[in-house]
């Protein structure tokens, strides 16, 4: 069987076993409702939603509408419930091929690019079947993209690259990963004496004003307000140590899986001080401009290690090759035929299951919880305000079609430590007063209390303040929900 | 793209005067039709109130206080009409000379600087002058006179103006002059640096790397586009050994801003230098794609102009709105000298256009201010107020905006203890009862 049809079935492994959660895990992760309601509002008006009347009560969006235009058109052909399961998983299964062509470029060894494809399509950090998200068309566009600035002597790969970066600027802001790398390749090109093809470089002058010109253009305001702290994207101090956590080597391995961890390790290392392989090091570059931009927490931890996971996965195919030359050489080699057998079995053991746990653990709320918003839609005032956890508050406005106080789309938020930590109160505090306090300041006029938030906030039934006189419960089946009748005096 | 550049350098003089002068004016216009003081800035106020003898209380002592509010703009014209008189003289090339004026006199810092009454705008017009003056063979001893003023401000710029004589005197003067010059400078340096500051001020509260960035909010500083620019300017001109010198004063310049960001206008003098040198080499370099070398200078442009457009968008909302100047003019006519308290930023305008004094003032870096507007307690605003015997407390409208209400002065002002007796839109006086 042919190296193309080897991908041909990685690829549909990949999708079928993705597809196959995608559908069995029902509903969408939290943050996938704020992009299904631009996408139905594109698909509607043809504009997207920049002046949200629901997100906090009213306010400005600022984001990168690319990957809301594209699902806007496939939704005029498919119902979006659909394309927004099958088309992400789409996405990423096919990063296996893109994965491939990286690999054939540095190693030209179709079995190692075939083994570094089988990892790309197992990688448990890359495993949320149930994203309906910018970043599942971002990774393997933006792999895409390298490929072809690898490849971009050739006229065809050029304009390919040139498109493909146009659709990248305005799909994510993440872009800047690919512009850091680069840069660090010209750094690492100049301290090793390489000589840089000029086309390289007019590609990256390029790329890069090109780059800052989109996203000025789009987040003028955001740059103006928010200063250089735009870069931590105006998250509450509370909820900073979730988005940039302390970086776990050992969550890392986990979500990378270990043995293409230790394999890209050992390559980068190598590749730096031994080997001199060219191509690896605009890869390379990439896993040092991503780890340090992690560790500086200016790229959230879970979104580097996708990033790392996958320039770990196509390096895979540099230590194959040079673990079998090496292999040739010892007492051994006669076993070497077995060798690619007892990697792809310690791969699938270590990759699959791992990325098996990573779909099931996906945070997605239950049919339940999604049968209370919409509940909400159906029995409350057009212009009630309803309190939830931050995750939920894309749902309030895709579901309940109500406005709510706090989501995580945190740009251009005045007061949003204020909002966050009387959000926190809502469902930890201690004094009805002060929660009232806060209600009505943000004009709530409902709250509710799923099994998310009451795992979340670790309380009972209930909060402790909460009396019948002020919060009367208006809807209880496990998530429940209270009517807010008090005001301060 | 050729032939545009080529006109350009052509008729340089017709083209860079009228986009400064027009740069120059649109702030000033603004401000006038926002009802606001046409002059801005809290370093105008430093200078027009004389905390420090520099040569710029000559001028405001000498100009009529209606035509002072152009003299920024004057100076700026002068400036910018000698430095290409130099270009031309020394043979600079003509390209790097027009790309670098276009660059600088676009940038944030060009053009709040000159709106505004700054020290290092006086300052490059008399090194501009001095160094026009000493090129002029029948002229040169009367260049000592300017050179002598520049040295006037502070020790920094002292400094700065024997950094540039040792790169320009030492290569192209070696005479009598030559000695002349740098006895005279080198004695204004001295008494620069034991009787003044090493650089004047701060007016605000400075950040070094937010305020370096017009497109992240900064009042000054140059768009992120021309330091992209410049980075690459200063890795192709890496090894060229002539500029050696440059690299020298540019460090030092880069130090100088770190510690001291009121150096903001040489800081972009600095930065538009070597963008300008980027620019005119890439402009120069045989690009293997050449449509795509169309495209990446178009894009350059569209950046620049943007960050232009977006910053003049916004110079109107910087100073005191027209509903600050109203409370302070109510100050003004019914309040005495009383102390006050409000941001630092505001101390000079709120000393100049009332009788009130202000608890102190950013350049003395007491910042008893600044301390009491961060309190969040009585029992720790409350004595400092008390011991300082403020009467009165100005929040402007911008201060409104940015302090938290939940907690600090504008939660403390709650107490009985305050009373609002002014208001105007959101800009509130209050007295404080001790």
């Amino acid at each position: 069987m042919n190296a193309k049809k080897w991908l041909i079935s990685i690829f549909l492994l990949t999708l079928a076993i993705r597809l196959y959660f995608a559908f069995s895990i029902p509903n969408f992760t939290y943050e996938s409702y704020f992009h299904l309601r631009q996408v139905e509002h594109i698909a509607t008006t043809f504009t997207p939603l920049f002046q949200d009347s629901l997100s906090y009560g009213g306010r400005e969006l600022i984001f990168l509408p690319f990957f809301h235009y594209l699902f806007a058109f496939f939704s005029y052909i498919f119902p979006l419930a659909f394309i927004a399961k099958v088309l992400p998983n789409i996405f990423l299964a096919s990063l296996t091929i893109v994965v491939y062509l990286l690999a054939q470029t540095i190693t030209k060894d179709k079995k190692a690019s075939l083994l570094s494809a089988l990892v790309a399509g197992f990688l448990p950090v890359l495993f949320f079947t149930n994203s309906f998200t910018p970043m599942t068309l971002f990774l393997p566009l933006a792999f895409f993209t390298i490929y072809l600035f690898l490849n971009a002597k050739r006229k065809k790969h050029l304009k390919y690259y040139l498109a493909c970066f146009l659709i990248l600027s305005i799909t994510s802001s993440a872009t800047f990963l690919l512009i850091i790398g680069f840069v660090i390749y010209l750094l690492l090109s100049v301290i090793e004496r390489n000589k840089i093809p000029k086309t390289e470089i007019e590609l990256i002058l390029f790329s890069l004003f090109f780059y800052m010109w989109i996203q000025f253009l789009f987040y003028k305001r955001v740059l103006i307000d928010e200063g250089i702290s735009f870069i931590w994207q105006n998250i509450p101090s509370g909820l900073i140590a979730q988005y940039f956590p302390t970086i776990s080597v050992t969550q890392a391995i986990l979500l990378v899986s270990v043995i293409p961890f230790i394999a890209g390790i050992y390559v980068v290392y190598n590749s730096l001080f031994e080997l001199k392989i060219q191509k690896a090091f605009l890869l390379i570059s990439f896993v040092i401009s991503t780890s340090i931009l992690a560790w500086l927490k200016f790229i959230q931890y879970e979104f580097s290690l996708s990033f790392v996971g996958i320039i770990l996965a196509v390096l895979f195919a540099l230590f194959y090759e040079e673990s079998i030359t090496y292999f040739k050489k010892t007492k051994f080699s006669n076993f070497g035929k077995y060798y690619i057998h007892l990697l792809i079995i310690l791969l699938i053991l270590t990759t699959l299951f791992p990325a098996i746990t990573a779909a099931k653990m996906q945070e997605i709320p239950s049919n339940e919880e999604l049968a209370a918003f919409q509940w909400l839609n159906q029995n409350i005032p057009q212009s009630a305000v309803v309190a939830a956890t931050v995750e939920e508050g894309h749902i309030i406005s895709y579901i309940s079609e109500r406005g709510n106080v706090i989501d995580d789309r945190f740009h251009l938020i005045d007061d949003i430590d204020e909002r966050y930590k009387g959000n926190i109160a809502m469902f930890r505090g201690q004094f009805e007063t002060e929660v009232l306090d806060y209600t009505e300041k943000y004009g709530i006029d409902y709250l509710i209390i799923s099994e998310h938030a009451k795992d979340k906030y670790n309380i009972g039934s209930r909060p402790p303040y909460l009396s019948n006189k002020c919060f009367k419960r208006i809807y209880d089946n496990q998530t429940r929900i209270y009517l807010i009748r008090c005001k301060v005096q | 793209m050729k032939q545009y550049i080529e006109h350009i350098i052509e008729h340089k003089k017709k083209y860079i005067l009228s986009l400064s002068t027009f740069l120059l004016l649109l702030p000033l216009l603004l401000n006038f039709l926002n009802s606001k003081a046409v002059l801005v800035g809290a370093e105008s106020y430093f200078h027009l109130l004389g905390f420090e003898l520099t040569p710029w209380n000559y001028v405001i002592e000498w100009t009529p206080h209606s035509l002072l509010i152009f003299f920024p703009l004057f100076i700026g014209t002068l400036t910018i009409l000698l430095f290409l008189r130099i270009a031309t003289i020394i043979k600079l090339d003509q390209k790097i000379t027009v790309i670098f004026l276009l660059l600088t006199i676009t940038s944030a810092g060009f053009i709040f600087a000159y709106s505004t009454i700054s020290t290092y705008t006086l300052y490059l017009f008399f090194v501009a002058l001095g160094f026009w003056l000493a090129l002029q063979k029948k002229l040169r001893f009367f260049s000592l006179i300017p050179f002598a003023l520049a040295g006037l401000f502070d020790t920094f710029s002292s400094l700065l103006l024997l950094g540039l004589l040792v790169i320009f005197v030492g290569t192209k003067l070696k005479d009598l002059f030559r000695w002349s010059v740098f006895v005279v400078v080198g004695i204004v340096t001295g008494i620069s640096f034991l009787t003044k500051s090493f650089v004047l001020g701060p007016f605000y509260e400075y950040q070094a790397l937010p305020h370096l960035f017009s497109d992240l909010g900064a009042l000054s500083g140059v768009s992120s586009f021309v330091v992209m620019l410049a980075i690459i300017g200063i890795t192709v001109t890496w090894k060229k050994r002539r500029l050696y010198t440059s690299y020298g004063l540019a460090a030092g310049t880069i130090a100088a801003y770190c510690i001291f960001p009121q150096t903001i206008l040489i800081m972009t003098l600095t930065i538009c230098f070597f963008a300008a040198v980027a620019l005119a080499y890439l402009y120069e370099r045989e690009w293997k794609l050449a449509k795509l070398k169309h495209y990446t200078f178009l894009l350059i442009m569209l950046g620049l102009i943007f960050s232009s457009i977006s910053y003049l968008d916004r110079v109107s909302e910087i100073g005191l709105s027209e509903n600050d100047h109203k409370a302070l003019s109510w100050i003004n006519e019914n309040l005495g000298h009383q102390k006050l308290l409000t941001s630092p930023e505001n101390s000079y305008q709120v000393k100049y256009f009332t009788k009130a004094n202000p608890l102190d003032y950013p350049h003395q870096r007491i910042n008893f201010q600044g301390t009491a507007l961060d309190e969040l307690y009585i029992r720790q605003l409350f004595p400092v107020l008390e011991f300082n015997e403020v009467k009165l407390v100005f929040i402007s409208e911008n201060m409104k905006k940015e302090l938290p209400s939940d907690q600090g002065l504008l939660f403390l002002l709650r107490n009985e203890r305050f009373k609002l007796v002014h208001s105007s839109g959101n800009a509130e006086v209050w007295s404080f009862d001790s």
